[in-house]
């Protein structure tokens, strides 16, 4: 794994690195598309429109930005994917999967393929940064021995080799923000994704969570990141998707936060 | 494998909330408490009650010179009686045994026997002694009298039906009372808990793995609340109660509670069922996300 720092750096100075191979590589392989969205509608009760006719392709190994003022339907859209929510109408397919086809009974099996990473961390309280990497395995009945191994390789990814054993209150923020990545990645997800995972953080902070995601990108993991960071989207130069009450604005392949009067 | 992750997770939750531990025990105690306590008291009286409706009889005494033949004609009649649920002949000789049993004192001095024959009959339900007595009207040949307990059976019947009711329906109230106060106890903790559940949910935790631990917890609090009950009404009943009620009417023959034993393994599946099905039952609105 560490053989991408270099490639991680590039976070810094993203103009010296264009790097969006890596899609097109597992794109051109046949894989099908990660996360499709197919004129998905989604209202609130009683007349809320949250989403309205969103229809937006994600590739396989793809970094995407989704950026939009608060009420823009990001969150939404995230929870849709994560079946969180149902859409009013439209299809959403994950992995090439329709989800509105999907038994209720399998959701956590779609929850487990898919890491998610929020704005408030969403740590298990009473549990070690351990234990709360571990959970994530526990919960699909891994066995022990594979936790033992699995969980600090992960966790030293992220940093945090050292704090295996303290609790998200003996944390500062943006470690917190390192265990509930290692927790979304632990399994290996193909899709990972992040609602304002810096939003709650200052910048350099934010700059070291950004290499992280950037990273594990790399190595292969789709990243859908809802964000407001604009500093950090320009610099980073990635597939920028805009969404504005509700309808994609702007999606472009290698977009800044928006144009300047936003 | 999954029952170790099972109990680990709710020990460290249990003693993670210590305050709502010691809530939902404390509730479970003091419901089960109530339930034993009634449930020892009713039984008892319904035991008493029985048994006083046990005592109520129709008595045929024979005239001293009745014949056999006379006595066997009302044994038929009385036999025939759809009322009738036992009929026992008593002759002369065994209605003197019996006094001499039970009152020594009174029977020494006898040159003879006084006693007459006669036949006991009980009826099928106490309501039915004065139609089985009053279907010997008039008198059949031979008969000397009919006697029956006319004042207390129905006092017996009033007071007998007025507890059974209260009984019943305190017990009823008692049990939904402490089922609710259960459940909203174990509301609050899980309220308290509702983001970690749904952090475990967007983890992929499966709902029966998020409930487990919780019923786990449930069943935990459940069997020390009744336990501890238990132990309390134990305490009451060898210490207290003798205090309370006087030996003579203790060891009133044929009248005692449901045995310890029995009201104790009740309501320790009370207790379980409460605490297990209320986490279960509770959980299911926050297991939507």
């Amino acid at each position: 794994m560490h053989q991408h720092t270099q490639s991680a750096d590039a976070v810094a100075e993203p103009t010296e690195s264009p790097d969006p191979s890596n899609a097109e590589r597992l794109a051109s392989a046949g894989a099908p598309p990660m996360i499709v969205f197919d004129e998905v509608t989604k209202v609130y009760e009683p007349d809320v429109v949250a989403l309205e006719a969103v229809s937006l392709t994600v590739e396989t190994g793809e970094f995407v930005f989704l950026v939009g003022a608060s009420g823009s339907g990001k969150s939404t859209l995230l929870r849709l994917i994560l079946k969180e929510l149902d859409p009013s109408s439209g299809r959403v397919l994950v992995g090439g999967r329709e989800l509105g086809r999907l038994k209720n009974k399998m959701i956590p099996k779609l929850r487990r393929n898919v890491g998610c990473v929020f704005q408030d961390y969403k740590l298990l309280p009473r549990h070690t940064a351990y234990e709360n990497v571990a959970y994530a395995l526990k919960v699909q009945g891994i066995g022990q021995q594979e936790i033992r191994q699995r969980v600090p390789e992960v966790l030293s990814l992220v940093g945090l080799a050292k704090k295996m054993s303290s609790y998200p209150s003996e944390l500062s923020g943006g470690e917190q923000q390192r265990v509930s990545i290692a927790r979304s990645v632990v399994n290996g997800p193909p899709l990972l994704i992040c609602d304002e995972p810096t939003g709650n953080l200052d910048p350099d902070t934010s700059v070291g969570i950004m290499q992280l995601l950037y990273r594990i990108n790399m190595l292969g993991t789709t990243v859908l990141m809802a964000t407001h960071d604009r500093e950090m989207v320009d610099k980073m130069r990635r597939r920028v998707i805009a969404l504005e009450r509700g309808a994609v604005m702007r999606d472009e392949r290698r977009g800044g936060y928006g144009t300047e009067d936003v | 494998m999954r029952a170790k992750i099972f109990i680990g997770e709710a020990l460290r939750s249990l003693s993670g909330n210590i305050s709502t531990t010691v809530a939902a025990t404390l509730t479970v105690l003091i419901g089960i408490f109530l339930l034993g306590l009634f449930i020892a008291l009713g039984s008892w009286v319904l035991s008493w009650s029985d048994s006083v409706e046990q005592q109520l009889e129709v008595r045929v005494f024979f005239e001293l010179d009745a014949t056999p033949k006379q006595i066997n004609r009302v044994g038929d009649q009385l036999a025939a009686l759809p009322e009738a649920s036992e009929l026992t002949f008593v002759s002369r000789e065994e209605a003197l045994e019996r006094m001499e049993r039970e009152f020594p004192e009174l029977v020494a001095n006898l040159s003879s026997n006084p006693l007459p024959d006669a036949y006991e009959v009980k009826p099928g339900d106490a309501d039915d002694v004065e139609t089985i007595a009053v279907a010997l009207e008039p008198l059949p040949p031979g008969v000397e009298s009919v006697s029956f307990p006319r004042e207390t059976t129905e006092r017996v019947r009033e007071v007998a039906s007025v507890i059974e009711f209260v009984f019943l329906s305190v017990s009823v109230v008692l049990l939904i009372a402490s089922t609710i106060l259960i459940a909203n106890t174990i509301r609050l903790s899980i309220f308290a808990r509702r983001r970690e559940i749904e952090v475990m949910k967007l983890v992929g935790a499966s709902n029966w793995f998020v409930r487990g631990p919780f019923m786990l917890e449930g069943l935990i609090c459940g069997l020390f609340g009744s336990i501890a009950a238990i132990i309390l009404l134990f305490l009451g009943k060898e210490f207290a109660l003798p205090k309370l009620i006087p030996d003579s009417l203790g060891s009133d023959g044929g009248v005692h509670a449901w045995s310890f034993e029995l009201v104790a393994l009740i309501l320790l599946g009370c207790g379980l069922l409460l605490g297990a099905a209320g986490a279960g039952i509770t959980l299911r609105r926050f297991l939507r996300v």
